[in-house]
């Protein structure tokens, strides 16, 4: 008999005001102990997702049910407040907050004002794990760690669903992917030098190209063989 | 309902460290121990009517310190207190910062009086300016929670609760201030109907205000 979920969702659909859907229809199932990686490009809707399945925000349309309380680690956008580190995870998650420096909060990078974040998290007592992103800005060790803290959570019976860019050192689960440009349409390459290059001449020291992302490598080498440095690569959708 | 994974204690306990680190939450106050210090720099008359006209200004003094301690908060740990106590848990708990500062801000208003007016008065008419800073205040701070809910900016709320105190001070008829004003300012005792309302008109903007809050936070 298969186990009863801890959080389902029925006909999910959620938009930002009048926008486009960011998903909808959507509806899954996530059992005791079940891991479910959410996939999916930028904009594709994985935090709001999320978000919603959290529950700190309502769907637009359809329903979702939580067994319990969830731990939630969300998209942060580092604005932790002016308290001690070690004082916030021990009010948050009510663990003793080992490895967390001994300094406010808000005057931490933003790499380290995540890791406080997701260690107040990781300690909340809650059969439900949703985390956006856990690895962002965390080193291999710590990445490491983080898949052996969620492992033994998902042999403990607790259901984890993972928003990921970069996979985590984590064997199996299930993936749902909700689609969106993962590939760019085009790239941006910014060179710094002056003179032309493929016909086009320098401004100002930089000389900006647009090529489809095949093409991206070649035109990299080719620019390092002629004296240009690279400024930027960037995608462009 | 089921049990919170971050008990309220230990959120409010968060949200008080918070408030209590916050130059801004600081400004507020001072600026409420100002006003109190204007107003009874000369005779402010008998007390009830003094009471009465500090507890309207009690509005958007409380208004800016739950805007300042709002601010204050972090966006990600009201996430996180959301999905682990549930939305109207986590409303309580950025509460309690500003009721324990709305408490401080009447006792001060209260004792204030006791100090500096000279006028002798029965203590229960202090005890009704008690009350009716608490009413003011609370609708202060709940109209800020309803304009941070609406992510509503920082500009934007100080016109608000500006045009709000100022509507309401002017206007007989809109609570707080109005119906406070008309009938525990003049020193003459009020009707019935004009004292339920005055205290009873205050209740129900802020239960408004909070539903608005929550209804907001859902949607964002």
């Amino acid at each position: 008999m298969p186990a009863v979920p801890v959080l389902s969702a029925r006909d999910l659909g959620f938009r930002y005001g009048r926008g486009r859907w960011l998903f909808d229809g959507l509806t899954l199932d996530v059992a005791p102990g079940q891991l479910l990686r959410v996939r999916g490009g930028n904009g594709a809707g994985k935090s709001t997702l999320l978000r919603v399945l959290a529950g700190a925000v309502a769907p637009r349309r359809g329903r979702v049910h939580r067994a319990g309380p969830v731990a939630h680690l969300p998209q942060q956008t580092g604005d932790l407040p002016a308290v001690g580190a070690r004082r916030l995870v021990s009010l948050v998650g009510g663990a003793a907050a080992d490895g967390v420096p001994d300094a406010r909060a808000d005057e931490l990078s933003r790499g380290w004002q995540r890791r406080v974040l997701l260690e107040a998290v990781l300690g909340l007592p809650c059969p439900i794990v949703v985390l956006d992103e856990p690895a962002a800005g965390l080193d291999a060790a710590a990445d490491h760690r983080l898949a052996d803290r969620l492992s033994d959570r998902l042999a403990a019976g607790d259901a984890v669903v993972l928003a990921e860019h970069e996979p985590l050192p984590l064997a199996g689960g299930d993936v749902l992917d909700l689609g969106g440009a993962t590939a760019p349409d085009l790239v941006e390459v910014v060179l710094s030098g002056t003179g032309t290059f493929r016909g086009a001449p320098a401004s100002g020291g930089r000389l900006t190209l647009t090529v489809p992302p095949a093409e991206r490598d070649a035109l990299l080498l080719a620019a390092l063989q002629a004296g240009w440095a690279v400024h930027s690569v960037s995608p462009l959708r | 309902m089921s049990r919170p994974a971050i008990p309220l204690g230990r959120a409010a306990r968060l949200g008080v460290a918070t408030a209590a680190s916050s130059r801004s939450v600081l400004a507020a106050s001072s600026a409420w121990l100002v006003v109190l210090a204007a107003v009874y720099a000369a005779d402010a008359g008998p007390p009830l009517p003094a009471l009465a006209a500090t507890a309207a200004l009690l509005l958007p003094a409380s208004a800016w310190a739950t805007a300042a301690h709002l601010a204050a908060t972090s966006a990600d740990l009201r996430q996180v207190l959301v999905a682990a106590d549930g939305p109207v848990r986590t409303l309580v708990a950025d509460a309690v910062p500003a009721l324990l500062w709305l408490v401080a801000a009447t006792a001060a208003g209260v004792v204030a009086n006791v100090v500096a007016d000279p006028h002798p008065a029965p203590v229960s008419a202090r005890l009704l300016g008690a009350v009716l800073h608490l009413l003011c205040g609370c609708v202060g701070g709940a109209l800020a929670l309803a304009l941070h809910a609406g992510h509503v900016t920082r500009g934007v709320q100080a016109l608000v609760v500006v045009a709000a105190s100022l509507a309401s001070a002017r206007l007989p008829w809109l609570p707080p201030a109005g119906p406070v004003l008309s009938t525990w300012g003049t020193g003459e005792p009020p009707g019935a109907l004009l004292a339920g309302w005055a205290t009873g008109g205050p209740v129900l903007v802020t239960a408004g205000l909070l539903v608005v809050t929550l209804r907001c936070r859902r949607r964002r």
